[in-house]
């Protein structure tokens, strides 16, 4: 047994030292190995997971016993010819026995070895292993002549091998592991290259057929690269990028169809399937025009819209569109949600938007100029108060006209409007104001007198809603058999068309400005903000927080705030007795962690003044936020024993409660994880998504409900205070939504709020409210964050800075815009 | 021998209310016709139901002399009912008359002596009459009956037949609650009709005295025995309304119900029915009226009519809303929740809340009851106005005690799971981890902050209800507290921690007396180089007292302090 003479020349003298006493024992235990003395118990290693075995090498001799040794060494051994080998031998051995006539015979050359020929090469010779299983004490390492081995199966064949098994079985993660493990071994390995492209192609069309298109294609694509012949190739690719721009088509995402396009066209420009591509998108846009043709201006608009979104450069369509864009400058805006349905009623944050551009208020804002009729996007010409406050003598402008063209506003429609909230039965009925209302009087066309049961704290904010025609129906339509009764409105803007995810408003007025605003139902936050990105939209509602700092770096693209913060909450109904129990609810408090949530995954930045956990309903930096009040803290193991509490309180049996939320990118982002936390304190949570505008109007109609989250922005917080803790406040008393109060206590309160006539009482009923709210927690208050809006430039006019989105609507400007195709990267 | 009704009374009762005395002289002078002023038919033996018969082939009974009258638990109930199948039931009138003969069938042998019906045609005046908004005066041509019963089968929206009717009491001049009933099958109909006049029939009755708190009534017919149970006429848990019949200076006599009183029959003895008095009111059968009185009693059942109560608030009278309405049994305590009220203060309690006499209770805030009261479900449409005092201080109060309380039960926790860790610490000796804990102990909001809160608490509401001369310290708020100060004493008391403190003491002076006894024996054993026997471990040392095992949760109950004998088990745990 000879050490490899390079190796040994290596070491150091120490070392020499120990390796010869090695080799002293070897000595000993080396014996001429045959083959029956290594058949004995000689279990293979773990072969269960060959990715994990250590490596071995798999050793057949000529008696067919099988050993299982460590890697060999060359690798792979000189190839040996057995007969050949033999008959080397033989002939050795010929030369080295003496013959009866003796090997020494004058004349003749002598056949003895005469030391000349060259020596055998040791590894082809014998190989020395190591055998892997063997008894206690037993020999391991043997020498074994290379004519006793039938065969070496390397660890690296078997690896390969293996891993066409695992292709096989679809397992291809493993089978790319094998090759992997071999590369690392030997990268030259013979057959590892086709086993890899093997690997390649099976998982490439494996994940085609189970409809992963993108990462079909992206292994497809690697294999071109590495062996752009391979049989069926291109074809499979070929089908797999149709089957994908196809399927881009037809969702309308024709700018993500161009771009599979382009790389279809990048590796097989000249294929057959790459110009029927080409002819189905001309087709398309083609079709789209033509749609358009003979139609109205707007028609014709949005056909070119639409055909150069297909493909922007599409022969003669770009001016046609420029000039169409110029007569009716358009905008689309991204919201969270639409109003469902419109009409002159606010039953959710989309109608609080969108009914200040259909409807004039009566009062613009609650301030003297709007009662003096100094301001001009209201209805009033003056209110006089009387009575202390209890009568009020409205006049009305004169010469506003409604949109169908029928008549002015007059004191009728004033009549009509205020007396509807008064009816349970009628969509704009507020509870609250049937209350206070005692009873409305139209003196004469333009004059109105209303009286009140009762001194109100501000008459106000009741008259800053849209105020619908008389002569429409209930909801806000012309009351007609017509199925395609038209909007009656007297705003800026008269609605066009309402659907479910989008809604189109038209200027009445002719002439500058925005002439349409159309606003599109974003399928979550991450659609709204590719939209804008796109170049699709050119407003976005509702920024994701952790977006607006990125987004304001990007180029074409500004970035807005809102002044006022919004609330974050969940809204509890108390009307099921679980609710109902104190202890269930602050077991609910307990176990989020407001801050952690916030930071980690809503704003991804630290907290700071505007966007923070809350402690309250009311935000802070309001006058309704008491002061000194203790945060609501973490503490999940106070959570764990308190949701037990209220679950022995309740009967003992598992508590499980459903939690509605709107599609709005922060309530998306935490629900799973208060899912997480609530189930860690001891009870679960029902995850429920339903589109804002549904959940909030469903909410304030009093409609039943677990837990909902929701997010509103607070105007006035004497006002706003009952619908914030209570969604159905304002809602018929049939439906017991006051009932719904989870706290009786800050109910009385809200009652006592809502009775108040004097305001620094209302201030401290307010405050009182915030302050008990944290002991009572009518509501699980979460966080305020201050929101954003975001444009593309080629929108001008929109502040930095608004109450509302569409403020200042009147001087926006926008240009026209064809989304292009990005160069591709040289 | 069965009990009969004192002679005065029976005089009392003829002299004050016509109507009732009217059946005293059932047996010598039956009612008349309303239609031809005929007398009904002479009670048999055996009475039975009747069909009335028209007024022009039926002559005038003539009038008997009259004996002298029976005592009231001896008369039956002169009935007179009144079936209209409207046209959706589908019934014809050979069909109704098919069923009424059924039913008389059933009648006579399920009830037997105490009803004597007369039924009346279907082309009676009385079959125009709609149960649902039925009124008094319609029924003024049949006064000589002691009761009209206005049935009417129909179907519901279901598209089930259904029985919906209501009983008139000529005596009491009530009308019945409204009753429904219904019936799955025609064949089934006249058991169900049966059932159904089971359930409008109400006895009369009146109250001869009050013994130890419970009215003792005497029902009319109860001495009369049925044909089997369910036609007795009285059993127990059947429910009366006292009714105070007033003779007035001009004569006649005044029928006043005695709000929000009920009598629920406790045991029947013969045609005695032994009651308790469910009221509202402190003294309910008030002896100081300035009229003579007396006292009589109709029974009344769970009806389908919602209840409407309007509650306003004392002195203003403004609405009550948002408070909670619950409703319990007499003399139980487990309650539900039937709503809270609207802006207005309104609420509308429909029927099947119960099937039997519930008392109401309006609560503010968590638990403070503003006013409590018995009712019938179902009993009636009209809507009744509960004035109540709002007592907002009082659930201010509260609220603050609420709030007070959830400080303390998380303080509890807190202090179990710490005191949890610092006895698995001292099990180890880890006496740096106990003083670790007993740091963060330190850290927690002292007892002695609670109790001063509290006491402010109490010394505010006292202030509070000298200064208004209102009541704001009521029993409720009293006991809740109590309720904290007994938790306070009992969770929050600090001789646990000083007691590990000690231990932590004393096993830091036992471990360095060890070290050093074990140092000056090690010194010993060189100089006099002789090996003394391994000393045993020395036990850790204990708390002086040992803190027992607390809870890990605030919602099992925490084990008393160490140094305190187990007290008994206390209600008002946190949870």
């Amino acid at each position: 047994m000879m050490p490899d003479r390079t190796r040994l020349a290596s070491l150091r003298p120490h070392e020499r030292l120990r390796l010869a006493a090695l080799l002293g024992v070897l000595a000993v235990a080396a014996v001429s190995l045959t083959p029956a003395a290594l058949a004995q118990d000689d279990p293979a290693p773990d072969q269960t997971d060959i990715l994990r075995a250590n490596p071995y090498d798999r050793i057949t001799l000529v008696d067919a016993t099988v050993v299982l040794v460590d890697p060999v060494s060359p690798r792979p051994l000189p190839v040996v010819d057995p007969v050949k080998e033999r008959e080397k031998q033989r002939r050795r051995r010929d030369r080295t026995e003496l013959l009866l006539e003796g090997n020494i015979i004058p004349g003749k050359e002598t056949k003895l070895d005469n030391g000349e020929e060259e020596p055998p090469d040791p590894a082809l010779e014998k190989i020395r292993i190591h055998t892997l299983k063997a008894g206690e004490g037993e020999v391991r390492d043997f020498e074994v002549k290379r004519s006793d081995i039938k065969k070496v199966d390397y660890f690296e064949d078997i690896l390969l091998a293996e891993s066409e098994r695992y292709v096989l079985a679809h397992d291809f993660p493993r089978a790319f592991e094998c090759c992997l493990w071999v590369r690392s071994r030997d990268p030259r390995w013979p057959g590892l290259e086709d086993h890899v492209n093997q690997v390649l192609y099976a998982e490439g069309s494996r994940a085609l057929i189970d409809g992963d298109a993108e990462r079909g294609q992206r292994l497809l694509r690697e294999l071109l690269v590495r062996k752009p012949d391979y049989p069926g190739l291109l074809d499979v690719l070929g089908d797999a990028y149709a089957k994908r721009i196809n399927r881009a088509i037809e969702l309308g995402m024709y700018m993500k169809g161009r771009r599979i396009l382009g790389e279809l066209e990048s590796f097989a420009h000249e294929a057959t399937v790459v110009k029927d591509m080409r002819r189905r998108f001309l087709g398309r846009a083609n079709e789209a025009i033509r749609a358009g043709e003979g139609k109205d201006e707007i028609s014709q608009l949005d056909a070119s819209t639409e055909a150069l979104r297909i493909w922007p450069s599409l022969d003669g369509v770009e001016p046609r569109y420029k000039d169409l864009f110029a007569k009716q400058p358009t905008l689309e805006v991204a919201v969270t949600d639409v109003p469902d349905p419109l009409g002159p009623f606010i039953h959710s944050p989309a109608d609080a938007r969108s009914s200040r551009l259909l409807y004039l208020p009566l009062l613009e804002a609650d301030d003297e100029p709007a009662r003096q009729g100094k301001r001009q996007r209201q209805l009033a010409a003056s209110i006089e108060t009387t009575d202390l406050g209890r009568r009020m003598l409205i006049k009305v402008k004169p010469g506003v006209p409604w949109s169908d063209g029928t008549r002015s506003v007059s004191a009728v429609d004033l009549a009509r409007d205020l007396t509807d909230r008064t009816d349970p039965n009628s969509p704009r009925y507020i509870a609250r104001w049937g209350e206070l209302l005692d009873r409305v009087e139209a003196t004469d066309e333009l004059r109105l007198e209303v009286r009140l049961n009762r001194p109100p704290l501000r008459s106000g904010p009741w008259f800053l809603g849209p105020v619908a025609a008389a002569h429409a129906g209930v909801d806000g339509r012309e009351a007609s058999s017509n199925p395609n009764r038209p909007w009656v409105c007297d705003g800026m803007y008269l609605a066009a068309r309402a659907a479910a995810d989008r809604v189109e408003l038209r200027a009445r007025n002719p002439r500058g400005g925005i002439r349409r605003i159309i606003e599109i139902r974003q399928n979550g936050p991450a659609a709204g903000l590719a939209a804008l990105r796109r170049g699709d939209v050119s407003l976005l509602e509702h920024v994701p927080p952790d977006q607006a700092p990125s987004l304001s770096r990007e180029p074409g693209i500004k970035v807005g705030a809102y002044a006022r913060p919004t609330i974050h909450m969940i809204a509890i109904d108390g009307r099921n007795p679980k609710l109902r129990s104190r202890a269930l609810r602050r077991g609910i408090s307990y176990a989020i962690d407001r801050k952690g949530l916030l930071e980690d995954f809503i704003l991804k930045h630290p907290i700071d003044d505007q966007n923070r956990p809350a402690d309250g309903p009311f935000p802070a930096g309001s006058y309704a936020d008491a002061p000194k009040v203790k945060p609501l803290d973490y503490h999940p193991m106070l959570a764990k024993m308190l949701v037990a509490a209220a679950r022995r309180e309740l009967g003992g049996d598992l508590i499980r409660l459903k939690l509605e939320y709107p599609p709005r990118a922060e309530a998306r982002t935490v629900v799973i994880r208060l899912a997480k936390a609530c189930q860690d304190a001891g009870f679960s949570l029902d995850l429920v998504e339903v589109p804002e505008s549904r959940l909030e109007s469903e909410l304030r109609a009093g409609r039943r409900f677990e837990l909902a989250y929701r997010a509103l922005q607070v105007e006035e917080p004497v006002t706003d205070a009952g619908p914030l803790i209570i969604p159905g406040y304002d809602a018929p008393s049939q439906t017991d939504a006051i009932g719904s109060a989870a706290s009786p206590r800050i109910l009385q309160l809200l009652l006592a709020l809502e009775r108040t006539v004097d305001w620094p009482s209302a201030r401290g009923l307010a405050t009182q409210i915030d302050r008990e709210s944290r002991d009572e927690l009518p509501v699980i208050p979460l966080w305020q964050i201050q929101d954003h809006y975001a444009w593309r430039d080629r929108l001008t006019g929109p502040s930095l800075t608004a109450d509302r989105l569409y403020d200042g609507i009147e001087n926006w400007q926008i240009a026209p815009w064809i989304a292009r195709d990005p160069e591709p990267a040289k | 021998m069965k009990p009969r009704l004192p002679r005065l009374l029976v005089l009392e009762i003829a002299l004050l209310s016509p109507g009732l005395a009217l059946p005293l002289h059932a047996q010598t002078a039956a009612p008349a016709r309303p239609d031809t002023k005929a007398q009904p038919p002479a009670q048999a033996k055996t009475p039975a139901t009747t069909q009335t018969p028209t007024p022009a082939k039926t002559p005038a009974p003539t009038p008997a002399q009259p004996p002298a009258p029976k005592a009231i638990e001896s008369q039956p109930y002169k009935i007179v009912f009144s079936l209209n199948c409207l046209p959706d039931s589908r019934v014809d009138e050979t069909g109704r008359l098919v069923l009424l003969r059924d039913w008389q069938g059933l009648v006579k042998r399920f009830v037997g002596p105490p009803w004597i019906v007369a039924v009346e045609p279907a082309a009676s005046q009385l079959a125009l009459v709609d149960p649902a908004t039925a009124q008094a005066q319609q029924f003024a041509r049949w006064s000589n009956y002691d009761k009209i019963w206005v049935v009417r089968l129909t179907r519901n929206e279901e598209g089930r037949l259904v029985f919906i009717g209501r009983e008139y009491d000529v005596a009491a001049r009530r009308m019945g609650s409204l009753l429904e009933r219904p019936c799955d099958d025609l064949d089934d109909a006249p058991r169900t009709l049966l059932s159904f006049t089971l359930d409008l029939f109400s006895p009369t009755a009146v109250l001869t005295r009050q013994e130890a708190g419970r009215a003792i009534l005497n029902v009319r017919g109860a001495a009369l025995e049925a044909a089997s149970n369910i036609g007795r006429v009285v059993s127990k848990g059947t429910v009366f309304i006292p009714l105070r019949l007033v003779s007035q200076l001009k004569g006649g006599v005044s029928i006043l119900r005695i709000p929000f009183t009920y009598l629920q029959v406790e045991s029947v003895e013969g045609s005695t029915a032994r009651c308790t008095i469910t009221s509202a009111l402190s003294d309910p059968f008030t002896r100081r009226i300035s009229r003579p009185s007396s006292i009589a009693a109709i029974g009344i059942k769970p009806g389908r009519s919602p209840i409407r109560l309007r509650f306003t608030t004392r002195p203003d009278g403004d609405p009550a809303a948002g408070y909670t309405l619950t409703a319990h049994l007499p003399g139980h305590s487990d309650s539900h929740e039937l709503g809270s009220t609207d802006r207005s203060g309104r609420i509308v309690v429909h029927p099947g809340f119960g099937d039997s006499l519930m008392v109401l209770r309006l609560i503010a805030g968590r638990v403070e009851p503003l006013v409590e009261f018995p009712i019938m479900p179902g009993e009636s449409n009209d809507e009744r106005t509960i004035p109540v005092d709002p007592l907002p201080l009082t659930i201010a109060l509260e609220a603050r005690v609420d709030a007070l309380r959830d400080q303390v039960v998380d303080l509890v926790a807190l202090r179990a799971r710490l005191e949890a860790r610092m006895k698995a610490r001292l099990e180890g000796e880890d006496w740096d981890g106990i003083e670790e804990a007993l740091k963060e102990f330190q850290t927690l909001t002292p007892r002695d902050t609670f109790v001063d809160t509290l006491g402010k608490l109490k010394e505010e509401a006292q202030k509070q209800q000298a200064e208004t001369r209102r009541p704001v310290l009521t029993r409720t708020a009293q006991a809740e507290l109590a309720d904290l100060q007994a938790m306070i004493d009992r969770y929050l008391d600090d001789e646990m921690p000083k007691a590990y403190a000690d231990a932590v003491e004393r096993g830091r002076a036992a471990k360095a007396a060890a070290a050093k006894s074990a140092s000056k024996r090690g010194s010993a054993a060189m100089r006099n180089q002789a090996s003394s026997p391994p000393q045993a471990a020395r036990p850790a040392p204990q708390p002086a007292a040992q803190p027992a095992a607390r809870p890990t949760a605030p919602g099992s109950r925490p084990s008393p302090p160490p140094a305190r004998p187990v007290p008994k088990a206390d209600p008002n745990t946190p949870f």
